[in-house]
């Protein structure tokens, strides 16, 4: 069953210059079924965080459409996309920051209980002990602040929150990628149980593809804006194929001993995404394979092989 | 319970804090150049005179002895006399301290009731016309709040207010010649309104206006730039983030920011009492106000050293008294304080 789907999703982020914005998110459209982890992937400033808070509302589309549980909520007014809320979540990157200072870990996990509305009291308390035991903590927890914790039992916090109220679908923000080393493995592991227990989607949002490949069931590689791979996790990491994807992989530690080095690189560095033209490819300037023609149109995403899509006009499987 | 335990460790603090000043100040009245006790003199003094007030000063005797001297009788609260006023500098200090402190207490209460819930309209959620006109006005005082020094601009508003248009009285202090008070704490507001001397209340918050007006306009730009800071920074974080995704109030989640710049505020706002006790020198003088500020002028213009140690040591008490304030206002603001002991 389809959880989310996105069609078409622009943002543009007007700059103080006039005439000038910033082109975020460019024609992206993917889905994610129940049960699926959806991994994005791409260099810092590719848009993936824009993505994830789109669609739960912490920004507006400039344009696009958002299907969540097979409705259209894009049109939706506030109020009405209330009811979606419980079931649209999301981790962040920094586990501190995320967590309200001013409140016992109780107040936390409760918050979108009680906004959800469909416990009462004591049906509450019971299930912020049972997401706790979830995250392999417990009630001896209830009462401790965000700053007593370690930055681990702090993400298991934020992620308890998000499950809280049962939600098909977690945009999980790199929510291991500032964690100290020894609770990166920990909380990958943690994500991988909750879903096998839960069912829920995951929307994975990481710039490193040795965590991505750990969690995902899909991936999409994005590059300014734009998805310009996607397939399923095998085929993308045996037979990475667009020349972005190739230099990411190629620029990659793996911990794998034998891994052969690729050697592919690009040129140069990721172009501004100030007013980014799109009657052309933008990796243009930057790709040993670019002919002439690449710098005319913009290649579309096109599946070379079994739900393997490229976007590019030289790549040939 | 716990409460006193913090209560009681702080205190403890207190003491070297304070034997640090102590140690500060009798070692600086040491080092000036020249003699204290010559200048204190005059030159008309014999040598033998001389002497003596050097030895009233306790300036004589081993270093160790002297300092003996000194801690005995800061403890039975002589600070010595003011030569300049003849009168004992404590007496000179009760007597002039409640006006400032009056005057500070009453600008930073505006400044935080008034000013910072004004600026945090300005910054909050949404649309709206008083955030509209809360903004633009704000924009427009933060740029000139850095530009005016503060005794120039109680100048130019005495040549406006009070020369020309006639609207204040005359800048002659806490109360216009004529209208008294009967002295209990020498706030002549409280005071006032305790006795029920209205036309001395109404009279001195005439006085008041201006150099309050001033206080605020310069220096409490300072604490809500410092809250607004805070107050942007806890808006974007992902706490305030969660909240809205799970759609609490908007109430509720302004409600989360605002206590959430509560630390920076008291923290911004200590700091500017304890300035102000000194700082607010200029303004003091230009309104003839008779504070702290305006004797401790008059002592470094006279080389008054011993009013001038009796100053400093005040207003680093002063200081000393609103920092464990500040902690302990922490304390009640803050429970992370309290779980970390
Ligand atoms: N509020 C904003 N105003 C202007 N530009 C913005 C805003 N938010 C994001 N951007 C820009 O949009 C682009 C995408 O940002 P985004 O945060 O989505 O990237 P990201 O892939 O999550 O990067 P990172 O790995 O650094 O988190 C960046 O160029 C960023 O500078
Ligand atoms: S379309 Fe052309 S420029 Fe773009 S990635 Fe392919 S080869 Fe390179
Ligand atoms: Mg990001």
């Amino acid at each position: 069953m389809e959880v989310l789907r996105v069609e078409n999703l622009y943002k543009f982020f007007p700059l103080k210059k006039k005439g000038l914005r910033v082109h975020a998110i460019n024609n992206v459209s993917f889905k994610i079924d129940s049960n699926e982890t959806l991994g994005l992937v791409g260099e810092s400033g590719c848009g993936k965080t824009t993505i994830g808070r789109c669609i739960i509302r912490l920004i507006e589309p400039s344009s696009g459409e958002i299907i969540l549980l097979g409705k259209n909520v894009t049109k939706l007014k506030e109020k009405a996309f209330r009811d979606f809320r419980p079931q649209a979540t999301i981790v962040f990157q920094e586990p501190y920051d995320a967590l309200n200072p001013r409140k016992v870990v109780r107040q936390i996990i409760e918050a979108p209980l009680i906004s959800e509305n469909r416990l009462n009291k004591y049906e509450r308390l019971e299930r912020v002990k049972e997401v706790l035991e979830m995250v392999e903590l417990d009630e001896t927890y209830f009462d401790k602040y965000p700053i007593q914790l370690t930055q681990g039992e702090q993400q298991r916090i934020g992620i308890a929150r998000a499950i809280a109220t049962k939600p098909k679908l977690i945009i999980l923000d790199e929510p291991t990628s500032l964690l100290d080393i020894r609770f990166r493995a920990e909380t990958i592991l943690l994500l991988k149980r909750l879903q096998k227990e839960t069912g829920v989607s995951y929307l994975f949002i990481s710039h490193d593809l040795v965590v991505i490949a750990q969690l995902s069931h899909r991936i999409c590689v994005m590059y300014l804006g734009r998805i310009v791979e996607e397939g399923p996790t095998e085929l993308v990491f045996n037979n990475p194929l667009h020349p972005y994807t190739r230099a990411l992989f190629a620029a990659t530690l793996f911990p794998d001993p034998d891994q052969e080095k690729p050697n592919f690189q690009l040129i140069g560095e990721v172009p501004s995404p100030v007013n980014l033209p799109s009657d052309r490819c933008n990796l243009y300037q930057r790709c040993p394979m670019a002919k002439e023609h690449c710098s005319r149109e913009l290649p579309m995403l096109k599946e070379l092989e079994q739900n393997h899509k490229v976007a590019c006009f030289e790549t040939k499987l | 319970m716990k409460f006193l335990k913090y209560l009681g460790k702080r205190i403890v603090y207190v003491v070297p804090q304070f034997l640090g000043v102590l140690v500060v100040i009798f070692t600086l009245v040491r080092l000036v150049p020249g003699d204290p006790a010559r200048l204190m003199a005059g030159t008309l003094v014999s040598p033998e005179g001389v002497e003596i007030i050097r030895k009233k000063m306790g300036l004589t005797g081993p270093i160790y002895q002297q300092f003996w001297v000194y801690l005995k009788n800061v403890f039975h609260g002589d600070f010595g006399k003011s030569w300049y006023t003849g009168n004992e500098v404590i007496k000179d200090i009760a007597s002039r301290l409640p006006a400032t402190l009056e005057l500070i207490v009453i600008s930073l209460t505006i400044t935080l009731l008034i000013l910072l819930p004004i600026a945090l309209k300005s910054i909050a959620e949404g649309k709206g016309v008083v955030k509209n006109i809360a903004g633009k006005s704000l924009f427009f005082y933060g740029l000139t709040a850095g530009c005016f020094p503060d005794f120039w601009l109680g100048l130019i508003l005495i040549l406006v207010f009070f020369s020309k248009l006639g609207w204040l009285p005359a800048p002659v202090g806490q109360l216009p010649i004529g209208i008294s008070t009967t002295k209990i704490t020498g706030m002549v507001l409280l005071d006032s309104l305790v006795t029920a001397n209205w036309p001395a209340f109404i009279a001195h918050i005439k006085m008041l206006i201006l150099p309050v007006f001033v206080l605020i306009f310069v220096y409490g730009s300072g604490i809500m730039k410092v809250s607004l800071v805070s107050a942007t920074s806890i808006q974007k974080s992902d706490y305030i983030n969660f909240a809205k995704v799970c759609a609490l109030p908007p109430k509720q989640i302004s409600n989360y920011v605002k206590r959430g710049t509560y630390p920076a505020t008291v923290t911004m706002t200590a700091l500017m009492f304890g300035f102000l006790i000194g700082g607010a020198v200029l303004v003091e003088n230009v309104f003839s106000w008779g504070g702290i500020g305006q004797y401790a002028v008059q002592s470094v213009t006279n080389t008054d050293y011993t009013a001038i140690q009796g100053v400093v040591l005040i207003a680093a008490v002063i200081n000393i008294v609103i920092y464990v304030l500040v902690d302990i206002i922490y304390f009640l603001v803050d429970p992370r304080i309290e779980k970390l002991g």
